[in-house]
């Protein structure tokens, strides 16, 4: 967010609080796709957020906002799985690195790449749309939604996968459209 | 990468991991794919933006649900077909070198329950913007579904879409359930103790325990400090409180009008919340549904039901005035009395007939019928003077005749009938409470304070005077007398016919009796036949003109 688009003179709470807002999906995805755990992911995202306001200070109003959240993202993932000793599941430094420069190319798109989900979305038929709501919506983990209804765990996962491929499909088909 | 199959299995992987179920094998299996496969890591990459996107953006949640009401027996049917459909799906899986035997009980993390770190919460105890993150991570937090969040606090003609069992004291769920009112008014009472007033006609859904999304109708929200983050979604817009009361509307096409009374809103509105806004007190924005523009419009402090009690039928729309005339017209202050409704001083009783001239002792009388009048009376300062039910004493009460005329009475008069005044328009009609002379009122302002909860009394104002057309001029003598708690706080005497003046009294929390009282100014007796004498009472017109107590 081009903080001369803000309304005159916000207060430092607002300032914050704006540019946050503007940069809180994209910041939230590059620290799931780093700790690739919602709960991890979550955990972070609010220690990143307080290490950034206690921060705001040192930020160049002139320099991007998510670039510098990334950047203490990036460290608190990293002080996240050393002082956890979650070594074995984290990914290895130069996969890391890949997935982080992925992440920061993807994330120029992502409010593009918003608009096109919820044009998928509208697509989706009542049963896909079932599943998004009880695994994202209500939070249900798919061993909860595959026992609530009787069914196997594994074609839960391999249902969601399924319903997943197709909207990355349909988003980047949308997306190739209206580039 | 462009092998289904892999990217099947790569999705299925990703699911496990995000919910932290995948095996050792899994997770090497994982790194693997996306080592050797650069076209993986992006293909991992955009899956988890738009797992994010979905679970960490409303505005996407919402176009899942769509209109679609999900109650149990339907979801049963969809799943079904799921299952049936899975049935027939073709297997997915990598060779066996690579894709070990899922076993999905070897869970090594058990989903946690979402906290937020010790040292996270030092932090924000010590910084001044605490509240901001508690807002921020409201957003964040993964909505929990199906779980009860409020209460169907009041109602007053309240009709809810068929098959939707709400009464007072139903609890909401959040989740895809979409609550429709038909008729009338509702008052939600989030366990948060956010206060929600909805107008018919309204759809909205309840997506968590301070969210809530308005498909249509109008609300007025009351969100006190504890439940700052209140979250309004519409159509075209999301307001998230900052400590304030707002009222949104959002009609058929989608389109929304916030208006901020109190306190602070930010605004979003456009594609992906592309416009952020801070709106405060007195600040109205107007978003457009097709272009996501937003444009200012004029605050309406009372465009809005901001409170109900059905108790005493009544609808506050954030009037600042109680007219006193009104609750002796049987009316809470608000415009729902009856008028021409009277009160009979000598006994309590309302009745829509006059009692003409007549004695009467000075007892105080209860008015049981109307919860906002404790009492009345005809005074005759012969003896202690009662002017309340806990017993205050009108110290002052001169001696009267001990006769009274007429009635209390709620009416409308023009304002040329009253005096000569120098009102702009005499034409304008004007509420008035009549009382003629030897008559007092007490009000119970606790009483008047309950009915709407939050409000404060601050002042009692109105003109008052005597009539402009007397029988005998020279009798039209009286005297006006304002106590609160029995202690007199504005006397006015010898006030003659075509006379007004104004009466302004602040009035403070623990102000609980306000009394009017008329005397009869003690005009001798005249005797005009021989066989008629006109009394003190006699040509007495008094009344009070719009007597209000102001809120604040």
């Amino acid at each position: 967010m081009d903080i001369a688009n803000l309304e005159s003179k916000p207060t430092k709470e607002s300032l914050f609080f704006q540019l946050f807002m503007s940069s809180q999906k994209n910041l939230y995805a590059y620290i799931l796709a780093s700790v690739h755990n919602f709960n991890d992911a979550e955990d972070i995202m609010q220690e990143t957020a307080a290490v950034m306001w206690q921060n705001f200070d040192k930020f160049d109003p002139d320099t991007n906002f998510l670039a510098w959240a990334i950047s203490i993202a990036r460290n608190m993932v990293r002080n996240y799985f050393s002082s956890r000793k979650k070594s074995r599941l984290q990914f290895d430094d130069s996969l890391m690195e890949s997935i982080e420069q992925s992440a920061i190319r993807n994330l120029e798109r992502n409010s593009m790449r918003i608009e096109a989900l919820k044009k998928c979305c509208e697509k989706l038929s009542e049963s896909s749309r079932l599943l998004i709501q009880l695994r994202y919506e209500q939070g249900m983990t798919v061993k909860s939604i595959a026992s609530r209804f009787g069914r196997p765990i594994a074609a839960m996962y391999k249902a969601l996968a399924r319903l997943q491929d197709a909207l990355l499909e349909c988003t980047e088909r949308i997306m190739a459209v209206e580039k | 990468m462009k092998d289904t199959k892999k990217q099947l299995a790569l999705a299925e992987l990703i699911q496990k991991e995000l919910d932290g179920c995948l095996t050792d094998q899994e997770f090497t299996c994982l790194q693997t794919i996306l080592k050797e496969n650069p076209e993986a890591v992006d293909y991992y990459v955009k899956t988890i933006c738009v797992i994010s996107n979905i679970s960490s953006n409303s505005a996407v949640l919402e176009t899942v649900q769509g209109n679609s009401f999900l109650t149990e027996s339907f979801q049963s049917g969809i799943w079904k077909a799921l299952a049936d459909a899975e049935k027939t799906a073709p297997a997915v899986a990598f060779k066996a070198a690579q894709m070990p035997r899922i076993s999905v009980e070897k869970v090594r993390r058990e989903k946690a329950v979402r906290k937020v770190s010790k040292s996270a919460i030092v932090s924000f105890l010590t910084a001044a913007a605490a509240v901001l993150f508690v807002i921020l991570f409201a957003r964040f937090a993964p909505p929990k579904g199906g779980y009860e969040v409020a209460t169907l606090a009041d109602g007053i003609g309240a009709e809810w879409a068929a098959g939707t069992s709400v009464q007072k004291g139903s609890r909401f769920v959040t989740g895809s359930s979409a609550y429709m009112l038909k008729e009338g008014l509702a008052e939600l009472l989030f366990d948060n103790a956010a206060r929600l007033t909805i107008e018919a006609p309204a759809e909205f859904r309840i997506l968590g325990d301070d969210r809530l999304r308005l498909e249509y109708g109008r609300l007025y929200a009351s969100v006190p400090p504890g439940a700052v983050g209140f979250t309004v979604n519409t159509p075209s817009a999301r307001i998230i409180d900052l400590g304030t009361e707002f009222g949104v509307q959002s009609d058929f096409d989608g389109n929304t009008q916030l208006h901020v009374l109190k306190g602070k809103t930010v605004l979003m509105a456009g594609a992906a919340d592309k416009t952020h806004l801070e709106v405060s007190a007195g600040a109205a924005k107007k978003i457009a549904k097709a272009t996501g523009e937003v444009t200012d419009i004029p605050c309406q402090s009372d465009y809005f039901v901001r409170t109900i009690n059905s108790a005493s039928n009544c609808v506050w729309r954030g009037q600042n005035r109680i007219n006193l005339a009104d609750i002796v017209g049987g009316g809470n202050g608000l415009g729902t009395g009856t008028l021409d409704m009277m009160i009979d001083p000598a006994s309590g009783k309302p009745s829509k007939e006059s009692w003409g001239r007549r004695q009467a002792s000075n007892d105080y009388h209860p008015v049981p019928s109307n919860p906002y009048i404790d009492g009345v009376f005809v005074p005759n300062g012969r003896s202690r003077q009662i002017v309340s039910s806990e017993g205050h004493l009108f110290q002052d009460c001169p001696v009267t005749c001990g006769l009274t005329c007429d009635s209390l009475v709620n009416a409308q008069a023009m304002l040329d009938w009253l005096a000569d005044s120098n009102a702009a328009a005499p034409e304008t009609s004007v509420s008035v409470l009549l009382l003629h002379s030897n008559m007092g009122i007490t009000f119970d302002l606790q009483a008047i304070r309950n009915l709407l909860p939050g409000a404060k009394i601050t002042r009692f104002q109105s003109k008052c005077g005597m009539r402009k057309w007397a029988v005998r001029s020279s009798a039209s003598n009286a005297d006006f007398w304002i106590l609160v708690d029995g202690k007199l706080r504005h006397k006015q005497t010898q006030v003659k016919a075509n006379s007004i003046f104004d009466i302004d009294i602040a009035l403070s929390d623990s102000d609980r009796f306000l009394t009017l009282v008329e005397t009869d100014g003690g005009d001798p007796d005249e005797r005009i036949f021989e066989d008629m004498i006109l009394v003190p009472i006699d040509s007495d017109w008094g009344m009070f003109i719009e007597p209000v107590l102001i809120l604040k």
